[in-house]
């Protein structure tokens, strides 16, 4: 008994002070900073007492904190794989609380000089495979495709690879850029380029209508097209969090779930969930 | 990463330099009528102050011939721009290069993890057991586990290594290649090693995850070392896993022994494979499964010296078909304000039945059946801490009577990170038959990377 009391004493040294009340860290998809940096400013305004630090580093960079326990929240703009549900799992008994915050319908950018006004899902597999490598074989000039992506770490490398790849390896001419306002960046320079990444960076750049399939109208990413889905890349952005949002979690989930929360999204140049 | 600062740093001094005429115009002395120009309009100002300047100069004069002073300065500008620009397109190309050897490092992941231990018994004593060869004291330190384990994620394959480094000298405990399917939405892997046997839930739980210091009797008794050599398929679809293998069946733990040298090593004794597979499914907070082990071999291995040093020796096999059942479910809920509490249950039963070999006539009264259970609870409390219980029983015969051992352990586990656990565990068995004084505590530390 004496062993079990020491024992309990030995763990509240080990245990450092949980999560300091009136703090809260966001970490993950760089799609996402500078949303969350916009709500955390307009939240601590209304709230002087809390503190809200919002980092990037990607949604995998972002999930891997979750685990690790280094982040109360984990911003993502992907859903969580099973292997990562699965490590939560083994270390906090809970598979996680995943709450969708905001949409987004992820964009093909292409400089401004270029004709090219839509393309198909088919055509932009073909192309960020490597199998398309020139404009003029979807009408356009004669020039060779410059390939812009991102790191694997990041959510938007990720969903794109699903979705558009459909799991087929990316080009190994693609350049992996570090965040989305650098693809927006070096395609705004680049005349034959070609990116993506999310609605919010499009800024100098021209954003292509997606065709699901050949057949198909071309579907532009906006507010109507993205909120009923009709975009083939509109997807969700996410909170995650390890369990039931409680406390200084949930106080700022609720705030960013509200009109004020929500308006700050439509700010940012993303979409609001309604 | 020196490249990278290399390049943010040429990154800047270019901007530099192409700001440089802008701060060369606000430091320009402003003309008599104006006030001294603010930062925002430097650059217009200092063209508006050149235009003023043109009046004086008489009406055949070029713009060039007007500003002899500029025009040497603008083009060394554009030639130090040029060879900048040179520069950094080399350090782009250098920077790719590096990027590419950085990407094909990041397929390589290294882990492991330590786990230091005190263990104290009841049952302890000094010296010897009756055996005359089995250490009889128990209160001691150990390192239980030191655990290296490297992965390569290679193009449609995975290399998997891992070795256990304590005291008693360095053990292969999985080595694993690895086809990965990247093209059906099965995710099927195929591999050819020593892994893990798909069987159950305890057995395949990581030993770092794991919160008890062991797996329950029931596990040890039948998958003593957890491994064996073969042939391993697993697949996924939607909620659905599936992991099956064909093994040698004689595991990793050689218990057959001669003169204390042990029989078969690392050699599989006879020519059966045996199959063992798990069909599972995984809800999300729901898990469960079922499993079946298969397989026929030497149960027990009998060699009886000659009786001279020159006589040949007698080996006699008791050849048994292995039959091993199984189910287990894994239940996680989020207890709001406390933490997740998982729930998990297990039960396998198993069948040694003799059988005919080489003439010789299966002796049915050496038949063995065992049966077992267990059931785990683990509720964390925050981030930092949690609980443990289990409770596992096992009857090692079940034609006989009052020989059942129910187990009972619990501790705190603490968590001074991901990196670091603690745990103390105490685990009191209760004998069906005669009871034994055999409670143990087992404080431990954990450190993984």
């Amino acid at each position: 008994m004496r062993l079990i009391t020491k024992f309990t004493l030995f763990m509240g040294l080990l245990a450092p002070i949980a999560a300091h009340a009136g703090s809260l860290t966001i970490k993950g998809s760089d799609t996402m900073v500078l949303l969350g940096q916009r709500w955390a400013e307009d939240y601590m305004k209304k709230n002087p007492s809390t503190t809200v630090q919002v980092t990037g580093g990607g949604s995998g960079t972002g999930i891997s904190a979750l685990i690790n326990g280094t982040t109360d929240i984990c911003q993502a703009s992907r859903a969580m794989k099973d292997a990562e549900k699965e490590k939560l799992r083994d270390r906090y008994a809970t598979t996680g609380t995943e709450i969708p915050v905001a949409r987004d319908g992820l964009s093909v950018y292409v400089n401004a000089a270029n004709p090219i006004k839509e393309l198909s899902l088919d055509q932009l597999k073909l192309i960020f495979t490597g199998k398309i490598t020139n404009w003029k074989e979807l009408g356009g000039a004669d020039a060779k495709i410059i390939l812009y992506s991102r790191e694997n770490s990041s959510g938007t490398y990720v969903f794109f690879k699903e979705h558009v790849l459909k799991n087929a390896d990316y080009s190994s001419r693609a350049q992996s850029m570090p965040g989305t306002a650098a693809v927006v960046n070096a395609v705004a320079k680049e005349k034959n380029s070609i990116g993506y990444g999310g609605a919010a960076f499009a800024k100098g750049i021209r954003v292509l209508s997606v065709k699901k399939d050949d057949t198909s109208a071309a579907i532009a990413p906006n507010l109507a097209h993205v909120q009923d889905g009709t975009y083939p890349l509109a997807r969700p952005l996410f909170f995650y969090v390890r369990n039931k949002p409680a406390g200084d979690i949930k106080s700022f989930v609720d705030w960013v779930l509200s009109k004020e929360g929500q308006d700050i999204v439509t700010q940012v140049g993303y979409f609001p969930l309604k | 990463m020196i490249r990278a600062m290399a390049k943010i740093a040429l990154t800047l001094s270019l901007s530099l330099f192409l700001a440089a005429p802008a701060a060369l115009a606000q430091t320009a002395p402003p003309t008599t009528a104006e006030t001294a120009p603010t930062a925002d309009t430097a650059t217009n100002k200092a063209s508006t102050d050149a235009s003023s300047a043109a009046p004086a100069q008489t009406a055949g004069q070029s713009e060039a011939e007007a500003t002899p002073a500029t025009a040497p300065a603008g083009n060394e500008m554009a030639a130090r721009l040029e060879a900048l620009e040179a520069k950094l397109a080399g350090l782009e190309e250098a920077h790719n290069a590096t990027d590419a050897s950085v990407s094909a490092l990041k397929r390589l992941k290294v882990s492991g993890y330590i786990q230091g231990r005190y263990e104290h018994s009841e049952a302890s004593a000094n010296g010897l057991k009756s055996d005359g060869k089995t250490v009889a004291n128990t209160d001691r330190f150990l390192v239980r586990r030191a655990r290296l384990k490297t992965v390569y994620d290679g193009v449609n394959a995975e290399y998997l290594l891992q070795i256990d480094a304590t005291g008693d000298g360095v053990t292969l405990k999985d080595a694993e290649a690895t086809f990965v399917d990247t093209w059906s939405p099965l995710n099927i892997r195929l591999t050819l090693g020593q892994f893990k046997v798909p069987f159950g839930y305890e057995l395949l739980q990581s030993s770092a995850d794991r919160e008890m210091p062991e797996r329950a009797a029931i596990v040890r008794a039948y998958f003593d070392g957890e491994r064996d050599r073969g042939l391993r398929l697993t697949a996924r679809y939607e909620f659905l896993r599936l992991a099956v293998a064909l093994i040698n069946g004689n595991g990793v733990k050689d218990t057959a022994t001669y003169k204390s040298t042990a029989l078969y090593g690392t050699n599989d004794p006879n020519k059966f494979k045996d199959f063992s597979g798990r069909l599972g499914v995984d809800f999300g907070t729901v898990t469960g499964g079922v499993s079946a082990y298969l397989g026929r071999g030497p149960m027990s291995t009998t060699v009886t010296s000659g009786a001279t040093s020159t006589d040949p020796v007698t080996i006699s096999y008791d050849y048994k078909r292995r039959t091993r059942l199984g189910a287990d479910v894994q239940a996680y809920l989020d207890v709001p304000e406390v933490g997740g509490l998982a729930l998990k249950g297990e039960i396998i039963w198993g069948s040694d039945s003799a059988i005919d070999w080489n003439g010789v006539p299966s002796n049915p009264a050496t038949n063995v059946r065992k049966l077992g259970w267990i059931v785990t609870a683990v509720q964390n409390i925050g981030d930092y801490l949690g609980v443990v219980v289990r409770v596992d029983q096992m009857d090692p015969n079940t034609s006989k009577d009052k020989d059942k051992v129910t187990t009972v352990g619990g501790g705190l586990l603490g968590y001074a990170s991901n990196n670091l656990r603690a745990s103390l565990i105490y685990q009191h068995p209760i004998e069906e038959g005669t009871s034994v004084s055999d409670d143990s505590l087992i404080a431990q530390l954990q450190a993984k990377f």
